[in-house]
């Protein structure tokens, strides 16, 4: 019961009129960053360094897909990013990156 | 070196690798951790490990000379549990890095402190003079002065100071995402769309078998038959064509001079101060205090970019920093001048017995260190270098002056690799030595009158 709970939470936490808010923060640097997210259903989309940072870049979500995140970037000196997503203003996740010169990353993150 | 080098390598190898070969739903983590690769988390294993290992190196270390429970320990441990910074073990020296995080002003620029605990030991003169005595006292008195040393007998308290002019890396923000962004899109962006969509169909798939896909491991979320299938599907495409395309992107970013904009910033022409304090106890020998300050500047700056881009009438803009590092490929290293300042204390002390004392004056000291050096025609085959050194000190009337003009070779790779088998370097030098007294001039292989001379090399770069 406990399981079915989870999953109904998770459903409950996208409807029509939840959006998607991303924003990449950054020290030192330079570093650049791209979001791509994936759907499983015919809404994917990219965003770039310019719609992230200050960002927010927002989307609009659809109840009846699963969401997932790729974030890629890379570093020209050492510096950090993180990754702040907002899923209707209650669901929020941050994912840190450090970085020194010359790193790139990779980094999936699942839609909360 | 060697094990450097394997070290590097499995680091580089090492995740991707070692997890294509491995059953992903093995793996103990999330789906999250799963899916990320980057130079980053390697480093970050590789820290913790070094981390484990200077630990257990300190945690042996006071087993070993008894200093467990003793001042330096209580002193570690204090600094860790207060999370000041870092605390590191460099030869016979515990080095305690002051986190420079808290003490990075933006008006100010930036201060980074450390305090140095060297291994306590006998003064090198002092231990000189010790050899003078009768070879029946010297034992002894070298026993009962290491004895008297404690563990914070020799220690160093340095602050460094980078002040901040500019911050160029504001503004290069902008070149460097108008770099990344066309390269992104023709290099990996169409794989990491589609390692997205497989990543929320998976996540679906994992939600619809009833756990979280955040919080999910592997192992769990493989007892189901549609994640397994999904997640095998994706972890091995993830480990050939995705970790194919974020080498890709490492690669065309270098190859657009995008990892090349650091060399703007670092050589910008800058200032960096540092005071050091050497203090010593007993037989460790006098205190000292130094104060330095070094200026340095890079062939290709900010600075030089934008005075490049007035001249030739292009924009500041993507590609014309990418027209400018082009044009300095080959070239490098930095100029720099280091002018040091050191005071020095009386110091004396009694040697054991009673019958005698040693003492040695104090005294200032003046030392300026100019060092330079140029890559000639477009690889880094032909190198011209100079440095040049001026001491002075307090006491000795023989000021010193020496320099250093010296033309750097590098043969081509097959000879670079006979060089080696006979020299254990490649490298062939040619060295112009002019000192300002013949006593300092040092050894030459051809003299150019009592003060000048030639000395050449050939491997000169050890490796």
């Amino acid at each position: 019961m406990a399981k079915k709970g989870k999953i109904f939470q998770k459903m409950a936490a996208i409807n029509a009129n939840t959006t998607l808010e991303l924003t990449v923060s950054k020290t030192g640097g330079p570093v650049v960053t791209a979001v791509e997210v994936g759907s499983t259903g015919n809404d994917d989309q990219s965003f770039s360094d310019n719609d992230l940072t200050p960002g927010p870049a927002t989307k609009q979500l659809n109840g009846n897909n699963s969401y997932a995140l790729v974030w890629s970037g890379a570093f020209v000196t050492q510096g950090s990013a993180t990754l702040h997503v907002d899923v209707g203003g209650t669901n929020v996740k941050t994912v840190p990156v450090n970085g020194q010169a010359g790193d790139t990353f990779f980094r999936s993150v699942l839609i909360p | 070196m060697k094990k450097l080098t394997i070290l590097a390598l499995a680091l580089l190898l090492g995740p991707v690798a070692g997890r294509a070969q491995q059953d992903p739903c093995a793996f103990k983590g999330t789906v999250e951790d799963f899916f990320k690769s980057d130079q980053k988390a390697k480093t970050e294993t590789a820290a913790q490990e070094a981390k484990t290992e200077t630990a257990a190196e300190m945690a042996s270390r006071t087993n070993d000379d008894g200093l467990a429970g003793g001042r330096l320990d209580l002193l570690r441990r204090a600094f860790i549990a207060l999370n000041l910074g870092e605390v590191t073990d460099e030869e016979g020296a515990m080095v305690f890095n002051f986190n420079p995080d808290r003490l990075d002003f933006d008006t100010m620029g930036q201060f980074s402190p450390r305090f140095v605990v060297h291994e306590a030991t006998l003064f090198a003169p002092l231990e000189t003079k010790i050899g003078t005595l009768p070879e029946s006292e010297r034992q002894s008195a070298k026993d009962a002065l290491n004895k008297d040393l404690q563990d914070l007998d020799d220690v160093e308290i340095r602050l460094r100071w980078t002040p901040r002019f500019s911050t160029p890396g504001q503004d290069l923000q902008t070149v460097a995402t108008d770099i990344f962004i066309p390269v992104y899109a023709s290099t990996v962006q169409a794989e990491f769309k589609d390692v997205a969509k497989a990543l929320a169909f998976l996540e679906a798939s994992i939600q619809a078998a009833g756990l979280d896909p955040e919080k999910a491991t592997a192992v769990e979320f493989c007892n189901k038959e549609e994640p397994r299938k999904k997640f095998l599907e994706l972890a091995e495409r993830f480990n050939t064509e995705t970790a194919k395309a974020i080498a890709n992107l490492r690669k065309e970013l270098s190859d657009h001079f995008f990892f090349a904009l650091a060399d703007l910033i670092e050589g910008q022409p800058k200032f960096v101060g540092e005071a050091v304090l050497h203090q010593r106890q007993g037989a460790a020998g006098p205190d000292e205090g130094t104060a330095s300050l070094r200026f340095e500047i890079g062939p290709r700056s900010y600075w030089g970019w934008k005075r490049w881009a007035k001249s030739t009438g292009k924009a500041l803009d993507a590609g014309s920093a990418q027209e400018y590092l082009k044009g300095f490929q080959g070239t490098l290293p930095l100029l720099s001048l280091t002018v040091d300042y050191t005071n020095t204390s009386d110091f004396e002390i009694p040697l054991p017995g009673g019958t005698e004392t040693f003492s040695q004056d104090g005294g200032r000291k003046v030392s300026a260190n100019l060092q330079g050096g140029v890559y000639l025609g477009t690889s880094r085959a032909h190198r011209l270098g100079l440095e040049a050194k001026y001491d002075w000190a307090s006491g000795d009337r023989q000021d010193r002056f020496v320099s250093t003009l010296s033309w750097t070779e590098k043969p081509d790779a097959a000879l670079g690799e006979a060089f080696k088998q006979f020299t254990g370097g490649s490298d062939i030098v040619v060295s112009l030595v002019y000192a300002n007294k013949p006593e300092f001039r040092g050894e030459v292989n051809q003299d150019l009158g009592l003060r000048a001379g030639l000395k050449w090399s050939f491997g000169g770069t050890k490796e």
